[in-house]
Order: structure tokens, then C-alpha cells, then sequence
């Protein structure tokens, strides 16, 4: 039992050793330059603009479950009911949209990137790229990451208006709020490191989510099973390392 | 052409590679067979940059590609490399057009037009004409090999590597890819390296022929001599085939008649 043990913990080193190994080849010079901005474009085009009806849907939906579950247990003479507002705000800006969307990312960027590279991979594309002379890694991974780091902050915003519009309507007819109720709690005690909390958090995650899931994907080998397992690998890994350095920012940043 | 010098290769503990010296001549169609796991395509990654050899040269030209840490003299290097992979390894999200522009897009400072006119020209040249528009999903086994002989043309390598280029086709479609790769070899002059264990190619295009087994060079010849050999090992080779088991048979009754 302890040598296996031993490996696994040899295994996991490993992972983490190679990991960084890539990154320093991700953050090397790319190829042409006109190609590299095409590619970045490319990737904003999939992994960004392709995610905002997902992230609007989940985000109108929670937003407003959310402003049912506090309005149903807040209900109390000594709570005032503008409170409903103010914490709805709190709970979407604090985490529902950067973590939980974070999360929701993960899944559908994490196993799009995964799957795309693996495939690549093992269909020899990448080597293709490399045989032409080009850093591979750099080329194909680094826009991905740039697309997240630039775009995924923008989803979080539209995120956090679509489940604040969610927990309004929710909370308006759903509810026993009158709107003006519910607009004066969101604009209660205005707090605008808030927002940069979010924004921050978010750009940490779709920094993990882009890199780890293009090193599962890259370093794919094998066939199409290898590649399904390298999507969950990454999905799941991600996950992990958003919620993981959550409660890291939280502590640092709060 | 091209050389390799004392090319040995591990993969952990295991030798893959043992000691392979060779010279692949310019204009021709240079064969290197062997069954499959002999170490045919470890040898073409490790002679197109894929892979690191453990010890040993491959000099392209005189230029060594392997101990060179000049990185501008690599990339010259492998600027002049073209390689038509196994199942054509064109990119997905391209059109046949773009994949064939490719290269030209990363290496060369044409314009669009004239790009686009090279890439429609290569296209012809594989009997492409009319597939510009079409996604690799929309194309056969045999005309992914030919758009991937197009993109690797497109910049005019001085060296062209083909890993078993006619694996998957059928016979006809196998016979107009080594044709093409042949004709191809001869009208540009260029250096080809095809890693087969097709015995119509072997026959057919060997200028020379290069026979792996177990990670070793055993036999070197052409198409024409390879049915002289008394190797064992080659004669194993040979007979699995069914057409090239009654070609000998009949060379051998020749002989003795």
C-alpha cells in the first residue's frame, strides 16, 4: 500500500512539474503576429460570444431562486423587506456569478478546450504545426488563455445583470416585493470593491480554466477514449482549482 | 540530401532506435519499410524534429538538425521541410484552401492573391480543382492525402516526408497517391522520405528501399534488387503479401530455370 502510495504522490509531481514545463513554452514568443491576433479573435469568437446564452439562462434563473429563497426567509417584522434587494446583490456579485459561473465555464469551456487540443493531438495536427516550425503551444494555447482572460470578465458582468434582472422579476411577481422595494436594496449601502472582487476572482479563474484544461488536452496521448478522460480531467481539476483558490481570494481580498 | 549518423533513440529503458546510419538522395523516393512497431515512423519523427535522438546527426544538406542550438538555422531547416502525415493531419476548422495556404500564411510575406493563386495551383496539381471551398469532414481517405501533398508542397520544400502515405486506401487510390508523390519527387527535385510496408510502393517508386527491423537497419537496396535478397527476414516481410509471395516465387523459378 505505501509504494502505491508513493507513485500516485510521484504521479501527481509529475503532473504538476510537466504543467509548469508547458507553461513556459505557452509564454514564448508566438509565430507571426497577424496570425496570432486572428487566432485570439477566433477563440473570444468560441469559447466567449458562444457562452453568453448559457451564462444569461443560468444566471436569470439562480438570480431569481436566489431572491425567492431570501425573501421566503427573511421574512421577519424586524428584517426591513428592501433587505431582499440589498442581499440578492450581495449573494450575485460576491459569488453566485464569479464562482458559480466560474464553475459553470469550467464545464463548457474547460471540455471544449480539452476535447479540441486532444483531438488535435491525436489526429497529429499539432505535430503538423510543430513539423512547420511553429511553437505549437503558443500558438494554440495562448490565445485561449488571452480569449478567457479578456472575455470571461465580461460574461461575469452580463452574468451579474442578468441574475439581478432574474431576482427582481422573481422577487416582482413572484414574490410579495413592490419593484421600487426591491431597487432600493439593490442600491442600498453601495460597496464598489464589490465589483472588483468579482472581477478579480474571475480573471484568476479563467486563467485556470484555459491553462488547465489545455494542458490535459495538449498533452493527450492515445485515442478517443484518452481525449474523453482528458475532458474530465480538465473539468474536474478546474473545478477544483476555482474553488480551491476561492477560499484563498476570499481570505486575501476580504 | 540528407544524412543520418549513428542515430540511436530510447524510450525510457527500451532502444528503439540502434544505431542507424543512412544517406537519403536528392530527386528520389527513398523507402523505409519494416513491419509495423519496427521503428519506421519513430525514425521520421526523430528526422523531422518531433523527437530528440539520444545520440547521432541528422544533417540536412550538411547542416546538422539535431546538435544546431542555432534556432534561426532550425527554422530554416524545417521551413524547407513539407511532411504529409499518416491520415493527412489537415486542421478541422480550416476549408482545403486555408489548409493548403497555411504554411504560406506563417512563412511568407505574399499577398493574399498571390497566396490564394499558389494554393489553387498546388490544388491542381493533386487534381484538387473545385475542392477549394470544402471542409476537411466533406473529403475521402484519398483526397485528404492529396490536400495534405498540396499544403506540403505549397511552400516548395527541398525535403518532402511521407508517413505511410497509401496506409487505408484502396489499391487504385494507393497507386495514384505514388504516382503523385513520385512524379512530385522528380519534377521539383526534391528530397523524399516514404515510410511503407506497401509492397506495390516498395516495387513501384523504390529508388531506393531501406529495410528496419527491429529498430536496425538490416538491408539496403532498391525496388529492382530487393527481390535478389536472400535475407530472411526480408523474404518474412515479403511474403505477406500475397502479390510480392508470387513475384518471388516467379523470380526464384526464373533463377533456377
Amino acid at each position: 500500500m505505501p509504494k502505491v502510495r508513493h507513485y500516485a504522490d510521484f504521479a501527481m509531481i509529475s503532473t504538476i512539474g510537466n504543467y509548469f514545463i508547458l507553461l513556459g513554452k505557452v509564454f514564448s514568443p508566438p509565430g507571426k503576429r497577424s496570425l496570432f491576433w486572428k487566432q485570439v479573435m477566433g477563440e473570444i469568437n468560441q469559447l466567449g460570444f458562444d457562452s453568453i446564452p448559457l451564462v444569461s439562462l443560468v444566471s436569470i434563473f439562480v438570480g431569481a431562486a436566489i431572491a425567492i429563497q431570501l425573501e421566503i426567509n427573511m421574512d421577519s417584522p424586524w428584517i426591513p423587506i428592501y433587505s431582499v434587494g440589498f442581499a440578492t446583490r450581495k449573494a450575485i456579485v460576491m459569488e453566485l456569478a464569479p464562482t458559480i459561473i466560474g464553475l459553470i465555464l469550467a464545464g463548457k469551456i474547460g471540455s471544449h478546450i480539452a476535447s479540441q487540443l486532444g483531438t488535435m493531438r491525436i489526429t497529429e495536427q499539432i505535430d503538423a504545426i510543430e513539423v512547420m516550425g511553429m511553437n505549437s503551444a503558443s500558438y494554440l494555447i495562448l490565445p485561449k488563455i488571452i480569449a478567457c482572460l479578456i472575455f470571461n470578465p465580461i460574461l461575469i458582468m452580463l452574468s451579474i445583470v442578468a441574475a439581478l434582472f432574474g431576482g427582481w422579476w422573481a422577487a416582482v411577481s413572484i414574490g410579495n416585493m413592490t419593484s421600487y422595494e426591491f431597487i432600493y436594496g439593490l442600491q442600498s449601502f453601495p460597496h464598489p470593491f464589490d465589483l472588483a472582487y468579482a472581477i478579480i476572482k474571475t480573471v484568476v479563474f479563467a486563467y485556470f480554466i484555459s491553462s488547465i484544461s489545455s494542458f490535459y488536452g495538449y498533452t493527450v496521448k492515445g485515442g478517443a477514449l484518452e481525449v474523453g478522460r482528458a475532458s474530465t480531467k480538465a473539468v474536474v481539476n478546474s473545478s477544483i482549482a476555482i474553488i480551491l483558490s476561492n477560499l484563498v481570494l476570499t481570505q486575501l481580498l476580504m | 540530401m540528407i544524412e543520418i549518423q549513428h542515430l540511436n533513440k530510447f524510450f525510457g529503458s527500451r532502444q528503439v532506435l540502434f544505431d542507424i546510419n543512412l544517406k537519403l538522395m536528392p530527386g528520389r523516393c527513398n523507402l523505409v519499410i519494416g513491419q509495423s512497431g519496427s521503428g519506421k515512423t519513430v525514425l521520421m519523427k526523430t528526422m523531422v524534429g518531433l523527437l530528440s535522438p539520444d545520440s547521432g546527426n541528422v544533417l540536412f544538406d550538411g547542416r546538422n538538425f539535431v546538435k544546431g542550438n542555432n534556432s534561426e538555422l532550425l527554422t530554416s531547416i524545417r521551413r524547407e521541410i513539407g511532411m504529409v502525415f499518416q491520415g493527412g493531419a489537415l486542421f478541422d476548422s480550416l476549408s482545403v484552401i486555408e489548409n493548403v495556404m497555411f504554411p504560406m500564411d506563417m512563412f511568407t510575406q505574399k499577398s493574399r492573391a498571390e497566396k490564394i493563386r499558389r494554393a489553387k495551383d498546388c490544388l491542381q496539381r493533386v487534381d484538387l480543382k473545385g475542392a477549394e471551398n470544402l471542409s476537411p469532414a466533406e473529403l475521402s481517405g484519398g483526397m485528404r492525402k492529396r490536400v495534405a501533398i498540396a499544403r506540403a508542397i505549397a511552400v516548395e520544400p527541398k525535403y518532402l516526408f511521407c508517413d505511410e502515405p497509401n496506409s487505408g486506401l484502396d489499391p487504385r487510390t494507393s497507386e495514384l497517391i505514388d504516382n503523385l508523390i513520385s512524379e512530385i519527387t522528380k519534377e521539383y527535385g526534391i528530397t523524399t522520405v516514404i515510410n511503407t510496408h506497401d509492397m506495390n510502393s516498395v516495387l513501384k517508386i523504390g529508388d531506393t528501399v531501406n529495410f528496419i527491423y527491429e529498430g536496425k537497419l538490416w538491408w539496403e537496396g532498391t525496388g529492382h534488387t530487393i527481390m535478389e535478397s536472400d535475407n530472411p527476414e526480408i523474404i518474412h516481410f515479403m511474403e505477406a503479401s500475397e502479390l510480392t509471395k508470387r513475384l518471388l516465387h516467379n523470380h526464384r523459378n526464373k533463377h533456377q530455370a
